[in-house]
Formats: C-alpha cells, structure tokens, sequence
C-alpha cells in the first residue's frame, strides 16, 4: 500500500515508522521546515516539506496512486480540506482524519470522509496488522511533562484480567482505564466494570508502571 | 435582504459597510472583537462575537433568516469549513466563501458552493491592463 500522511506529529510520525515497518511505502508531508529536516534523517526521501492541503504538494507526493490519505495536521479545518482535495481531484480511496473538536466529526461524516476518527482510533485503524493482539502496550501519546503516556492494550484471549472488575485489579496510582472499546461501542469504565476477551482498552499509564499494565494484560 | 457576514478583517469590515450603506440588514460575526473597529460605518449593524466554525454560534448568527451569507475570514480552510457547516444546518441558504487558492476553487463549485477568488480576479485584471493583453 502507499499511505500519505499529511502533519509530522508524533502519531504521525510512529504511524509512519509503523507503516514502513510492515512493508509499505510512506510519504510524510509537513510544512515545518525545521521539523522536516530533522526527521529526514530517519525518513529520507519520505518526507517532504510543503503544505499537504495544496493540491500541487498532493500532485508532487503522488496522491493520485495513494491507497490512503491520512489527514494528521492538529487542525480539523485544514485536515477537512486535504481529505475532500484528495477525494475530488485525486479519487483517493480511503482518507481517513485526525478530528480534534468531537463537535467536527458530523461535518466530516457528511462530506463522506472513511473514517471520522480521533487520533487514537486511526492508529488504532491503520496499524491493527502489525499489531499482536495483547502482547504490546501500544504507545498512542506522551502526555505533557513526558512521564505519563497514553496507550492502547488490547485484552487477548486467557488473560488474567478477564471477567475481573477494575476495583479488584489493585491497580496502582500510575494507571487510569480510561475507556474500554467492546462491539463498536465505547465504554467509560468504573471500578465495577468486568474486562471482556478482545476488549481495547485505553489507559494513562506513568511510564514506570508500563511493565506492570503489559504483565496484568498478558495473554495465555 | 439579509446578508450575514463571517469575518471583520480587511474584506469582510467593507463589506458590512457596502451591504449597510445599501440599507440591507447586516450581522457580522467574528470572534475577534478589536476587529469590529475597522467597520466604518456602524449604525444599525448586528455584531456577534463567537467562534464561527461552531455550530451553535452558526445557529445563532442564522436565527432570523438570512438571504446570503458571506464567509470571508482571512483563512481558506476555516472558510471551507464553516460553509459546508451552514449548508448543514440550512441546505437552501445562499452562501459565497472566499477562497485564495485556485485548485480549491475548482473542488468547491463543483461540491456547489458559491467562490470567489481574489487570486483569480487578480489575474485577469492584471491581463485586461494595458500593455498585457
């Protein structure tokens, strides 16, 4: 597949690595030149420097053999553009985008954008293959200050925490649930809520204690 | 007529006064309150300050009805999105955006939003000056 991801954040970024990882053909676009320098270093000629909701960036990046645009930038209005740019002129199968505001996700449903997603959801989306169930601690975001970080750990199948509550884990302080995705719905937890087989889970996690969260997940 | 106009900069200040002067009914919403100062001509202008890419506000800036809506802040993609933002909310509303980049043009009159471009009327008036044609 050849994915173009428009904003170098740091989902950008990992979603890249990840991409590339597993074999496919990545072009990052950013229009922060500091920022690009930087990471062609570890990206080469797969990132480029412009800006990506410009139709003549697009054309430079081969949006039009793209199987997906990923509209990555933090700013909802510019990621609307570059996915209705890259379905109208370039007939890109699948766009997919960050949506920062909640309030913005009907706009973009209604303009026929695949996937109306928060960024933990296109991660989640995008990277499902490479991704084992259960046996890594997905890493989504770093938190302001940088020792707390946000990830995904999915339930798999014989893992100690099935059909436990949340209050009899013993959890330490350094972790919050904070949402457990189960059959297309997205739960708020409380201590009496029961883990499922297959649930994924979103939790802040205090990076001392990321062990801790992948032993209490792990499968059989 | 009723003309509702998005964003008090250098465009859109002018506007409310040519609309005004005109003996339209003219509201103008922007969320930069200093802004409204480069309106010259005040009298009988609605001013509503608020975030212009939420809906609420939309709701509020559109609750008597307007015959035309004018989305001129000073960014594309802001204009882009608070556009197909009123045509949800009211699908029939005439409504014309300023656009600056020429591709987007094309994309959103073909999506049937009403465009005017700055670049493109630069151009051809510098063509229709004498000497370039």
């Amino acid at each position: 597949m050849y994915i173009i991801i428009v904003g170098a954040s740091k989902a950008g970024v990992n979603l890249a690595k990840t991409l590339l990882s597993g074999g496919h053909e990545v072009t990052i676009i950013d229009q922060d030149k500091a920022k690009v320098t930087l990471l062609s270093e570890t990206f080469g000629d797969a990132i480029m420097l412009g800006n990506g909701a410009n139709a003549s960036v697009l054309k430079v990046a081969g949006a039009n053999r793209a199987n997906v645009v990923a509209a990555l930038t933090g700013d909802d209005a510019t990621n609307l553009v570059i996915c209705q740019l890259t379905k109208l002129m370039f007939m890109t199968p699948r766009t997919i985008s960050r949506v920062s505001d909640p309030a913005n996700e009907e706009i973009f449903q209604s303009i026929g954008v695949d996937a109306t997603i928060n960024s933990t959801r296109i991660l989640n989306y995008l990277i499902e293959e490479q991704v084992q169930a259960g046996d890594v601690v997905v890493p989504l975001f770093p938190l302001k200050g940088g020792d707390v970080e946000l990830v995904q750990v999915d339930v798999p199948r014989g893992s100690y925490i099935i059909d436990k509550k949340i209050k009899d884990l013993g959890l330490p302080e350094g972790i919050i649930i904070v949402s457990i995705y189960r059959e297309d719905k997205t739960l708020i937890p409380k201590g009496e809520t029961i883990f499922k087989q297959n649930d994924e889970v979103i939790a802040i996690v205090k990076k001392e204690h990321i062990d801790k969260i992948q032993q209490l997940f792990k499968g059989s | 007529m009723r003309v509702v106009i998005i964003g008090s900069g250098r465009l859109g200040s002018r506007l409310v006064s040519v609309f005004s002067k005109r003996g339209d009914s003219v509201l103008v919403l922007e969320q930069n309150e200093s802004k409204f100062m480069y309106i010259e001509d005040k009298q009988g202008v609605e001013f509503l300050v608020g975030d212009s890419t939420d809906e609420k506000i939309i709701r509020q800036a559109l609750k008597k009805p307007a015959d035309l809506v004018l989305v001129v802040t000073g960014n594309d993609y802001t204009n882009i999105m608070i556009a197909q933002k009123i045509k949800l909310v009211d699908k029939t509303i005439k409504v014309i955006m300023r656009l600056f980049d020429i591709n987007l043009v094309t994309v959103y009159t073909e999506l049937g939003i009403e465009v005017v471009c700055p670049t493109s009327l630069t151009i051809d008036a510098l063509l229709k000056m004498p000497g370039l044609s």
